[in-house]
Formats: structure tokens, sequence, C-alpha cells
């Protein structure tokens, strides 16, 4: 739904490596960041700067942000029902269907900017990559080094079994 | 960025979806990891997984006692699934032991219990100190003499020699076992709630009736 006042109304928004996205004003309001400086500054002609967000991940989101524009706000006493939901829609897949790298700059931006939805569907995707995988598997998947030595392996798995002082 | 830089707020979030077995695998991965989600104290570490544990494991809704992490919780109650000491993996083999805090087969039981008349006979265990041990609940006969844990009697012995007014310290130690063998049932059978099914608790209760009976002539 977009309100009367503010259709077509648009806001610019600065990268951190000074790109500048003009945006129209609901879109930039998925964002809760956004939308509450928007609604304390009222209109204005400059740029609102996102010194953590560079020019490639901000088109990403902002793509996000354009799809999405008509969902309904998240309100906070739906915490647990969104939170039980670990389906991902193909749209989304699709959308975050992107390097690791990329996936997780999205992440990044998404908790920064306050934008739960996508936080979640990012954070949903990362963890059906962990589904179910040992942890070898595991660190193949996100290219981690094991950085415990074969004595702390073996330290690991004993304590992880509980066995000790029975 | 990466898996192994990203902050640990947004790794907490990406933990909300795994469930405990997850977890337990994410544990094993690397240092950063396991700092994050071994901690025993740490109150963020114990909402991980418990927020895991509600959300995955429905029945088991009841918090771990006193002094136990939710990760030892979870692992006894549902996770593990071989005997705690050997290799034994049959579950029909197995059995949890909570009041011994212990997943195990009936030969590694034995070797760490040790038996009342035992104590009475060998090792001249005072009389009075029985009630402040925590007994065997599944005795495969009810009509054997009881079991202790072997580490359970060294421990309560140390204590006893050390402690000063014996009869008070004794009193105390009788009255926390009649609460905690009460709460011990209550925890094995949540147990058994938890890791069997229907069928397989009726299945668990026939072996262990026909073991019974073939063990035991009765007349």
């Amino acid at each position: 739904m977009t309100s009367e006042s503010s259709e077509g109304k648009k806001v610019t928004l600065k990268s951190c490596d000074d790109v500048e996205f003009k945006v129209e004003i609901p879109v930039a309001s998925r964002s809760i960041l956004l939308k509450n400086m928007i609604e304390d500054v009222g209109e204005t002609d400059q740029s609102i700067p996102l010194p953590n967000v560079n020019e490639k991940v901000l088109k990403k989101v902002l793509e996000w942000c354009q799809h999405h524009v008509n969902d309904p706000q998240p309100t906070n006493d739906d915490d647990d029902s969104r939170r039980r939901n670990t389906e991902i829609d193909d749209w989304d897949q699709r959308f975050l269907n992107v390097e690791q790298d990329m996936l997780f700059e999205i992440i990044l931006a998404a908790n920064y900017l306050d934008i739960k939805p996508l936080l979640d569907i990012g954070c949903k995707t990362v963890a059906n990559m962990i589904k179910g995988k040992s942890p070898e598997e595991i660190r193949n998947t996100f290219n981690i080094v094991n950085d415990f030595t074969p004595e702390e392996e073996e330290q690991i798995r004993k304590e992880n079994e509980w066995a000790e002082d029975r | 960025m990466s898996f192994t830089t990203i902050p640990f707020e947004i790794l907490i979030e990406i933990c909300d979806y795994l469930h405990p077995s997850d977890l337990y695998n994410l544990t094993m991965v690397c240092k950063r990891y396991r700092s994050l989600l071994w901690d025993k104290t740490s109150t963020t570490t114990q909402l991980i997984w418990k927020s895991s544990r509600k959300k995955f494991i429905l029945n088991l809704n009841v918090d771990p006692p006193e002094k136990m992490s939710e990760q030892e919780f979870i692992w006894l109650m549902l996770l593990s699934n071989k005997c705690m000491f050997c290799d034994q993996t049959d579950k029909f083999e197995l059995t949890m032991h909570w009041e011994f805090r212990m997943y195990c087969c009936f030969k590694c039981l034995n070797e760490r219990t040790i038996c009342k008349l035992t104590l009475l006979h060998k090792y001249n265990f005072p009389e009075e100190l029985f009630a402040c041990l925590s007994q065997l609940q599944k005795n495969p006969n009810p009509r054997d003499p009881p079991l202790y844990l072997m580490k359970d009697v060294e421990n309560l012995l140390k204590q006893y020699n050390y402690e000063k007014d014996k009869k008070t310290w004794i009193k105390e130690r009788q009255d926390k076992i009649i609460k905690l063998n009460i709460e011990n049932e209550q925890y094995n059978t949540l147990h058994d709630q938890v890791r069997y099914d229907h069928t397989e608790r009726l299945e668990r209760l026939l072996r262990k009736l026909h073991d019974f009976y073939s063990n035991n002539r009765v007349y």
C-alpha cells in the first residue's frame, strides 16, 4: 500500500563508495532505519549516506525492497510465527542465489538497515546450508579452516559425549 | 565477508533456525564457533540451545535440572545414540539412568555400579549413609539389592570423612536425596517419552519382562 503523501516522492541514498541511488520513499521505507530517518528529517534534497553498504550490495538490497514494496510491515508480536516458518518463496530463493560473499554482505546490510524479513530469509538460507551436515562438510561448504589440533579434536569429542567423570 | 568473520549477532540469528543436532556439529567446526556455542555458563549460549530445543523438540518442554547445561540436557534426552562408554549402538541394549546422568548399556552400567551388600560386607560402609546416595531406579530385578554409582560412593565418603558435624550433614543429604529421587524419576519418564514413540516404549517393556522371566525362575 502506498500512502497518498509519499507517492512518487523520492529520497537519495548514498553508498559508502559514493554512488547515489534515487529511490521511491515506500521502497526505501522497507528499511526501518531509513523509514525512521525519513520521518524524522521530513522532505529533504540532501542524500542519506550509508557508510556500511557499498554500491553493489545496496543495489541488490534495493532490488529486494522494490519487489517487496507492497508486503505488510512486520510487527513485533508475530516474532514467533515468522521464525517458525522456514519456507523461502521462489523469488527470494532466486534472489539469494548469489556468491557466498554477497549473501553475507546482504545479511549484514539487512541487519544494519533493519530490514527484518530480508535478514530472516538470509539467515534461513545460511541455516539451510548447514542443516544435516557433519563438521567437516560445514567447513568445506564455507571454506573454514579447522583450527583444532588432533588432541583438541579428541578432547572435544569426549566433551561432547559427556562420558567423563562418570 | 564470509561465514568465518560474520559478527556473533548474525550467527546467533542463524542458529535460531538450526536443530540442536546441527548446533552440536557447529561446535566442532572451529574455535570461534565453539567459544560461542559451548559455554556452559554464558546466558547467550544457553538461550541459543534453549530456543532451538523449544522449536525443534516439541515434547522436551521442561528445563534442565539445576547445574546442568542445555546442551548436556539435550544430549542426554535425545541426541546421544550410543553407549556413553563403549560402542554399543543397539538402542534396545541402551537405557537412560538419569539418577547417574548415564545413557549406557548394561555391561558398562555394571562396571560403574556397586551393590549394597558388597558395600556393607566387604567395605563396612556405614549403614546410615545409604540414604545419602541415589540408587539405580531401573533395577532389572526390583527385588535385587540396590545398586549405587561407585563414583557417588567415593565422593560421598570423601565429604563424609571431612565433615565435622556428621549428624547434621547426614540429615541434610538424606533430605536432598529424597527430593532428588522424585526429580530424577520425572526426568527418567520424560526421557522415555522424548526418545521413544509409543510402539518402541511397548517393545522395551515386553523385552524387559521377557529378560526378567528368563533370568528368574518363578515359582
